[in-house]
């Protein structure tokens, strides 16, 4: 077959579109670019580069520009938008490019991000969101502007009531203010890099406003961001990130009417029989219970959830003979694993995302009880208890519940939603260490190891999951 | 009043008016706002189009 020769009308056409095609990907251009790379950041081609499976991008909105438009040019408005494959399941992907005019939003840009999320939740898979930017686009978005905004905060937000659920991920790579940060707050996950901030507002509108001088690392960084519940773990490098972005979607399924994936079984990290010596008999001696969680998780799969946020009590995505599971478990090590305010939100918001997406529940008890006092009381302790329990009564996915030490009525009958709906074992039975091969005594003490659920492994451990 | 100023002020209104009207109507512009997701080459229209089916056959939970 011989291809058509195409007149010179189309071939002139042609060629104005593969000219504007090449400017839509300049991004902020080489003076923008350089700024950007030179303040540590790359550029958010590169970030889906490293993102999604080689190949597998298809982008929509490319061509976008500023409603207001100016001289300057705004490739795409600030955003890139699209699909790919993320260890070969479909994701969709909002890159904020703060390279161009700081990021910030404008109407096109949040017209293409709402697109794109009601793509992805109208067809069940997950959501990953690149932020990196500074709050919206003035005065693109000043004065009546303000209220035409193309937002649909049914849909935009998270999908309407009864439509599946979708995970969303996000990757805080830069100073993330105003819808940035609301992006992140949207997110089952939240990782964010060692020098990035997240806030709200950022230090250059809080001054002006309320007149508190913070710097953005003061204000937003891993610190603040982790204490409050903002950002669930803090990574090195941009690599890191999508790692750990890949590395959370690979327990859940791609939307809440679908099951999670399993991977093969793996013995754990640490022996089972350490368990005997791991947990004291005296109730006043501390352990770490991330040892326990070695004991009880397949190696390689403890992903960390937010350990910085409420302390006292840990949760982590992990899989038990190759079944995804969420884990939960009293920290004796901080405040010997009293539940204060933050411990029991961060509880709640863990028990959501595993009852959302169907992951069981293993809750290992060992909690003196919960903080009183005035400070527990006016950080809202009494309705942060409740909405606790009432979610975990709520779930309905399978509940186990394991006594290690010392329950109280607090501990288990409710914080385990009631002493019929878990099954309780005090002190938890010890798996048949025949089937769990001993570790050397060398293995790491802890299985918190989730890089090495990268991408490239990752793949080869979702035998069971084909993309449509 | 533009047929007092003569056949050549006609002429040139309806010029005007044409290239402003094409500009509007061009693929560029309905991109540049959203009204199309992307303009593609014509060689590219059946992988493009076997894609974005690919993407939306995944699931279907609303219209």
């Amino acid at each position: 077959m011989t291809a058509a020769e195409p007149g010179a009308a189309m071939t002139e056409r042609i060629a104005q579109l593969r000219a504007r095609k090449e400017r839509s990907l300049e991004m902020g251009g080489p003076a923008g670019l350089r700024k950007h790379r030179e303040s540590g950041r790359l550029p958010v081609r590169e970030r889906i580069d490293m993102l999604v499976d080689p190949g597998s991008w298809f982008e929509i909105g490319a061509l976008a520009l500023p409603e207001r438009r100016t001289d300057k040019h705004v490739p795409g408005d600030a955003v890139v938008t699209g699909f790919g494959l993320l260890d070969g399941r479909r994701v969709g992907v909002i890159g904020i490019d703060a390279s161009v005019l700081a990021g910030t939003t404008a109407p096109i840009s949040m017209r293409k991000q709402g697109g794109l999320i009601e793509h992805a939740q109208r067809h069940g898979f997950p959501l990953v969101l690149l932020c990196d930017a500074d709050g919206g686009r003035m005065p693109d978005v000043s004065g009546w502007r303000f209220s035409g905004l193309p937002l649909d905060f049914t849909t935009f937000l998270k999908p309407p009531p009864g439509a599946p659920v979708v995970p969303r991920v996000a990757a805080v790579l830069g100073p993330s203010y105003g819808d940035s940060a609301l992006h992140a707050s949207t997110a089952h996950f939240v990782v964010m890099l060692r020098g990035a901030s997240i806030a709200l507002s950022g230090p250059s509108v809080v001054e002006p406003a309320i007149g508190e001088k913070v710097t953005d690392d003061e204000l937003g960084g891993p610190a603040a961001a982790t204490e409050a519940g903002n950002a669930h773990l803090v990574v090195d490098t941009e690599a890191d990130a999508m790692d750990a972005v890949a590395a959370f979607l690979s327990y859940l399924p791609p939307n809440s009417t679908s099951e999670p994936p399993w991977g093969p079984p793996l013995p754990p990290s640490r022996d089972p029989q350490d368990l005997e010596e791991i947990v004291p008999l005296g109730a006043r001696s501390g352990y770490d219970v991330r040892d326990v969680f070695a004991c009880i998780a397949d190696e390689a799969s403890i992903l960390p959830w937010a350990d910085g946020w409420g302390g006292s009590v840990l949760c982590a995505l992990a899989r038990i003979e190759g079944r995804p599971v969420g884990l939960v478990g009293n920290q004796p090590i901080v405040r010997a694993g009293a539940l204060d305010p933050a411990a029991l939100a961060k509880e709640r918001a863990f028990v959501d995302l595993c009852d959302t997406f169907g992951l069981p529940l293993v809750l290992f008890h060992d909690v003196p009880g919960l903080m009183i006092g005035t400070a527990a009381e006016r950080g809202g302790i009494l309705h942060g208890y409740e909405a606790l329990v009432s979610r975990i009564a709520e779930a309905t996915v399978p509940k186990v519940g394991v006594v290690l030490r010392k329950p109280t009525a607090a501990g288990t009958s409710r914080w385990a939603g009631g002493p019929r709906s878990p099954t309780s074992c005090s002190p938890g039975p010890r798996p048949n260490s025949a089937s769990w091969p001993r570790r050397p005594a060398s293995a790491p003490s802890t299985g918190a190891s989730w890089r090495r659920c990268s991408p490239s492994r990752a793949r080869t451990r979702m035998p069971r999951w084909s993309p449509s | 009043m533009l047929a007092e100023q003569g056949p050549d002020a006609h002429a040139a209104l309806v010029a005007e008016l044409t290239a402003e009207w094409n500009a509007e109507a061009e693929p560029w512009e309905a991109a540049a706002h959203l009204s199309l997701d992307d303009v593609i080459e014509p060689a590219e229209t059946r992988r493009v189009v076997a894609t974005a089916i690919a993407i939306a056959a995944h699931g279907r939970f609303g219209g």
